[in-house]
């Protein structure tokens, strides 16, 4: 959604009765409901449409009654969340959850029409966004609905065995969105970029527990939380953003990341140039020409993992041993991004899964969407 | 305010100085408070042991049924121009117990307690005793036994909002209940400077498994002979709450009680977690600007409608109101402990309400 333009969204209820009520909230948001029930305290709920038929009122106050509607003006640009807000212990853990994401209404002043902006100010310029919307499972808790075992749910002995980024748990997280095998979980994090980009990472903490993000290649600079962004004064910028390695993706709270990648502090040549070379597109000049500091093996003296493409140079290839799976035909440097709680790398005890995604860095010439 | 003003005897001599120059007036707060056990009764019905915090009225422990012991304990206030904070402590458990105030320096602490582990049958005070590798830390700060009036002194007491807990095991006794807030403003309705207020709530969260509260009460709990639990390694809270209580309890809703704020006043919320576990407070539709955390401002304010509060962690947040009143807005826990032993709803959630 675009900043200042009102939104309406209107919500019905498909689940069965027993789930009750589903209800959004929207925070950092001042929403008006209208229809639905007011039983909630905190926000206004959509029935059962299973439940409505037999409330006692008449049919056009039925129609009213069986969907909430929820307006509000976004004025502030930003990342957001939404979720449930009935039962929301089980209807979040359930996946009554997504993400909002509010775009500025103008360029900034000093922008350029040609760039992306996350916030109103020149310094939340992006050439590539992707999302993290974390979330955690207790599968127990999902068969116990599925079973109707709706009296024996108790969250005080909750203990997540899955944890999701947009959705999805490694190695799913990887594969194309909207892939057909995984109907109901089309949302990939598959980041990638070319050097010198500036990528922008849109940490959502949708679910109900702390998770250490953790980021190999490069620190990021953390910009923005909770959409807005971190200024001593109104205009003055992300003057306030921190960098670090590590992000606490904290349930109910966003963080917005510039990250960025050239190979400044490797010390050689990337792209394994002569020093008369032309330089690539931004290309960190003081490192162009400088040899790769390693004598490299012989093929079979050494196990290369998945992700290796047979040649130390970004966009380069090699030969590879027998069996190898090949993964990174387009010869990118892959860097792995996930949580520092090591066990949420596994998904229902089965390593690697869970929480781990892969920066990718390609060629210049490698096209990227 | 149940608070006496007082004269420090070796401050005599400065004190006239001081009024000779400035008029100025009582350099300490002193309160007295019983530490005893009691039970607190869970919004469902389940009464739970505790121990708690109550204030003396006779400010003498002269008498022995003239207090009454909660969770958390009652709200310390100090004066702006109260220099000292002075506590006479009754214990009326059967263990010790000592006092901590988390960012505040114990002035007369002639802790810290060493013991022999596990037999807890001797006692040693300030450093480690020479050459014994083998003891183990009770106590941060010096213990009262008993039966026993302890006092505790704290000089130099600045500005913000603090959490007092047991130094004492407290990894038992203050999941027990031995925890209060302790406050103190700036300057007149200013909890920092540049950082005034209208009217203020005081949010303590934490949480209870009755299990470990009643081996402890039953002292079956630790390294004892015939303990049903001994640690809280496994523990598993049942009960979420806000000032002691949870969702529906009356008091959560509001929170703030009848309280007018019309548009542009300025709510103080003074966040404690004197619990274990890290809670997350969320406003959806209230945009807070938080201000101080641990009682030190921070030197730029941030605007966030949520933010993490591990335990021990206190955070001043200014809610300013949007519209004149009627308003209200809910406030819960962003981790969505919202039931109660398990029973939806519950847990976490209260109200702000602004009535006419």
């Amino acid at each position: 959604m675009t900043e200042d333009v009102p939104v309406t969204v209107t919500l019905r209820n498909e689940l069965p009765a027993k789930a009750g009520p589903v209800s959004i909230v929207f925070p950092g948001q001042k929403v008006d409901a209208t229809g639905g029930r007011n039983l909630n305290p905190l926000v206004k709920e959509a029935p059962p449409l299973e439940s409505v038929e037999t409330l006692p009122f008449p049919i056009d106050t039925l129609q009213n009654v069986a969907r909430v509607t929820y307006t509000f003006t976004p004025t502030e640009p930003g990342t957001y969340l939404y979720r449930s807000g009935s039962r929301a212990d089980l209807q979040v853990e359930m996946g009554l959850l997504g993400a909002l994401i509010v775009r500025p209404a103008k360029i900034p002043p000093g922008g350029d029409i040609m760039r992306n902006y996350a916030y109103n100010h020149v310094e939340s310029e992006y050439d590539r966004e992707f999302l993290y919307l974390i979330s955690e499972m207790d599968p127990r808790i999902h068969r116990q609905v599925e079973n109707g075992q709706w009296n024996q749910i108790d969250f005080t002995r909750y203990f997540p065995t899955n944890w999701f980024i947009n959705g999805r748990n490694y190695p799913d997280i990887l594969a194309d969105n909207y892939v057909p095998w995984l109907p109901t979980q089309p949302y990939n994090c598959q980041p990638r970029m070319h050097p010198g980009e500036k990528v922008l990472l849109r940490f959502i903490g949708a679910g109900r527990d702390i998770h250490p993000m953790h980021f190999h290649g490069n620190d990021f600079e953390t910009i923005a939380v909770d959409g807005r962004l971190l200024s001593s004064a109104p205009g003055a910028g992300p003057d306030l953003a921190w960098k670090a390695t590590t992000i606490k993706s904290i349930p109910g709270q966003t963080a917005d990341l510039i990250w960025t990648w050239t190979g400044k502090e490797l010390g050689w040549d990337i792209y394994g140039h002569s020093p008369g070379d032309p330089l690539e597109p931004n290309e960190y000049a003081p490192n162009h020409g400088k040899p790769f500091p390693v004598v490299l093996p012989q093929r079979d003296a050494v196990t290369y993992g998945p992700f290796y493409s047979g040649n130390p140079f970004l966009g380069g290839e090699g030969e590879l041993p027998p069996g190898h799976a090949g993964l990174n035909a387009a010869g990118g440097y892959f860097y792995m991004w996930h949580s520092h709680t090591e066990k949420e790398l596994t998904s229902n005890d089965i390593w690697p899964g869970g929480l781990i995604s892969f920066m990718i860095v390609e060629h210049p010439d490698v096209p990227i969407d | 305010m149940f608070s006496h003003k007082m004269i420090k005897f070796q401050g005599f001599l400065l004190f006239l100085c001081l009024l000779a120059l400035t008029g100025s007036r009582a350099l300490a707060v002193e309160y007295w408070l019983w530490v005893d056990a009691t039970h607190l009764t869970m919004v469902d019905g389940s009464s739970v042991p505790v121990w708690g915090f109550g204030l003396d009225h006779d400010k003498n422990f002269a008498t022995t049924n003239d207090h009454q012991v909660s969770v958390p304990g009652p709200t310390l206030s100090i004066d702006s121009d109260d220099d000292m904070l002075i506590i006479h402590l009754k214990n009326n458990l059967s263990e010790p117990v000592s006092l901590n105030i988390l960012g505040q320096q114990l002035t007369n602490n002639s802790g810290p307690v060493w013991t022999n582990f596990p037999n807890d049958t001797q006692v040693w005070t300030g450093s480690r005793p020479v050459n014994n590798f083998t003891v183990r830390v009770r106590s941060f700060t010096h213990e009262t036994m008993p039966g026993e009036v302890g006092e505790y002194r704290w000089q130099g007491f600045r500005p913000g909002t603090f959490l007092l807990q047991s130094g004492t095991n407290p990894a038992k006794q203050v999941q027990m209940g031995l925890f209060l807030p302790v406050v103190k403003d700036a300057g007149p309705k200013s909890a920092y400077t540049d950082v005034p207020y209208d009217a203020e709530v005081i949010m303590v969260f934490h949480e209870i498994d009755p299990i470990i509260h009643r081996a402890i009460s039953a002292g079956t709990y630790g390294a004892v002979p015939g303990a049903t639990v001994s640690s809280s390694v496994n523990r598993e809270p049942k009960y979420f709450l806000m000032n002691g209580r949870s969702y529906p309890s009356t008091g959560l809703l509001p929170i703030n009680g009848r309280m007018t704020l019309n548009a542009g006043d300025r709510l103080l919320i003074r966040f404690i977690n004197a619990g274990l576990e890290t809670h997350v407070p969320h406003m959806p539709g209230g945009d807070m600007t938080l201000w101080a955390e641990g009682g030190n401002p921070y030197p730029y304010p941030r605007e966030a409608y949520g933010f993490e509060l591990p335990a021990g962690k206190t955070m001043d947040a200014i809610l300013t109101s949007p519209i004149d009143p009627p308003w209200s807005l809910y406030l819960y826990d962003g981790r969505l402990n919202l039931n109660n032993a398990g029973a939806s709803p519950g847990g976490m959630l209260c109200e702000i309400r602004s009535s006419p």
